[in-house]
């Protein structure tokens, strides 16, 4: 009981300077891409600038304004906060390091981080706002949607480590990592959660140039820097995940274990950063036909090969093979398909 | 195929603008390069070499001051000349004001001064508490003038 209660508290205050080293490591990084330097002036090299930015969010006036929804308005940041910390109960950062070693740790992980949805809609609801409610409906669409080729292309790497503990998975990849047996499940993976997280290309609830701040317009001071810590909690918890069931783990030669987790999560951040410094937004119909017609149907081709690879208990590579020419012939069908349409309207 | 490379090369393209020197200048520290013709702060000449004045108070400058800030009055004063050792009554401004409130820095005073007592300095740091501290006489001109006329501006100004 108490060593659990240890636990929890331990792995909130890392998960807490991991979301303050990622939002000084964001604006560094997406400023040295943009040939710029990023924060320079508190600290050296502005490495205060999360702990001044937190300070600041702490000394702010609560200002509620006076035609919003009171009480969702309040409880709503703590809806999306709340569920995306939840996630790290049963995230494993080695072997016997984690908080809650659930059997279905991985199913528990997909359940909750979709709860806070229900944060972002009150917010959207609550502001009274119509770019909050807009962006509020934006995201449910988008994470509804984003959420189904997520958990197909998850689903065939639990069929094929047959279990749904993350410990196991990690442990089933010791000769071999998934990304190398699920190239395809990783890339539709990869390309969901950059819209679950809402993340660039997909950020359209977030959408600067059009509803500003998403559902958090009519939010300031501490509130919003709830959202704020909910969003990077989520980004982190996904590259952790992502390198769990697809890169590995903790498997890897000659550094500890931990560290090995922790370098493959940031490469997935520095990889979700440099997507962000690199492509445009989306447009909501684009994001919308992207999810249903492209990756849905590839997680649905990638888990049927896996499904029949491994019932029939063939080689483990064939299903590299057969999903990635799976992938190809599906991506030459949409393209002449597309080019015919094209043609007819012509 | 074809879209799949596409998106490869903008990565490529974004990580190596990552390895690029920033471009940023480090503002009050640092400083960008100002140009040697650069339109600054508009700065009245004093010829220390001869000790006295340039300007005669013609008020052509303020004949042609597209913004009406320019306002001089003129006097005559008793100047001795000191190779010849003479004293004469020459022409001389008695109040020089430049309004730097309406200033636009088109450098037209400069050009057509036709003794070249007026000049434009590297200087533009001009934000002030007051609106009155903007319009600056003859005096504080100077002061500002003195120590930051770089060369270039010298000979510009003393060149024909």
């Amino acid at each position: 009981m108490l060593v659990s209660l240890l636990a929890a508290v331990l792995m909130l205050a890392f998960v807490l300077l991991t979301v303050l080293a990622l939002t000084y490591l964001e604006r560094k990084i997406i400023g040295h891409f943009q040939v710029r330097l990023g924060p320079m002036r508190t600290g050296f090299h502005g490495l205060l600038q999360a702990p001044a930015d937190a300070v600041k969010l702490l000394a702010k006036e609560d200002a509620i304004p006076s035609q919003v929804d009171k009480p969702a308005f309040r409880i709503a940041p703590y809806l999306v906060f709340i569920p995306y910390f939840m996630v790290f109960a049963a995230i494993p950062l080695y072997r016997n390091i984690v908080p809650a070693p659930l059997k279905l740790g991985l199913f528990y992980v997909l359940a909750i981080s979709s709860v806070s949805i229900l944060g972002m809609l009150l917010a959207g609801w609550s502001s009274n706002n119509k770019y909050a409610l807009l962006s509020g409906m934006r995201s449910a669409a988008q994470v509804v949607s984003y959420e189904l080729p997520l958990v197909f292309s998850v689903l065939a790497v639990i069929m094929m480590a047959g279990s749904l503990d993350l410990t196991r998975i990690v442990s089933v990849q010791s000769p071999i990592p998934f990304f190398l047996l699920q190239p395809v499940g990783l890339l539709v993976f990869f390309a969901s959660s950059l819209a679950e997280t809402n993340r660039s290309p997909f950020d359209i609830p977030h959408a600067e140039s059009e509803v500003i701040a998403g559902p958090f317009i009519e939010y300031s001071g501490m509130r919003f820097g709830f959202f704020q810590l909910g969003e990077y909690a989520n980004l982190f918890a996904v590259s952790l995940l992502i390198s769990l069931i697809y890169l590995g783990g903790w498997n890897g030669p000659l550094l500890p274990g931990i560290l090995w987790l922790l370098l493959k999560s940031y490469l997935i951040i520095f990889i979700v950063f440099w997507i962000r410094a690199t492509y445009p937004r989306l447009r909501p119909d684009q994001l919308m036909s992207f999810a249903w017609k492209y990756l849905l149907p590839i997680s649905l081709i990638n888990l049927f090969i896996t499904a029949v690879f491994v019932i029939l208990d063939l080689n483990r590579f064939l299903i590299t093979i057969a999903s990635l020419a799976g992938f190809a012939l599906y991506t030459f069908a949409i393209g002449r398909k597309r080019f015919e349409l094209y043609r007819e309207r012509a | 195929m074809k879209n799949i490379t596409a998106l490869l090369k903008g990565l490529w393209i974004t990580v190596s603008h990552l390895f690029k020197k920033p471009v940023t200048v480090q503002y009050p520290t640092q400083r960008p390069p100002i140009s040697p013709r650069f339109r600054g702060m508009v700065v009245y000449i004093y010829d220390s070499e001869k000790g006295r004045d340039r300007c005669t108070g013609c008020g052509v400058c303020q004949a042609e001051c597209p913004e009406k800030a320019i306002y001089v009055t003129k006097t005559k004063v008793d100047e001795t000349d000191p190779e010849s050792g003479e004293t004469k009554s020459v022409p001389r401004p008695d109040v020089y004001k430049l309004n730097h409130n309406t200033c636009v820095f088109c450098g037209i005073c400069v050009e057509v001064c036709p003794f070249d007592a007026l000049a434009m300095i590297g200087e533009y740091e001009l934000a002030a508490y007051e609106k009155v501290d903007l319009i600056r006489d003859k005096r504080d001109m100077l002061s500002h003038a003195l120590p930051k006329l770089t060369k270039p501006w010298l000979e510009v100004s003393s060149g024909n």
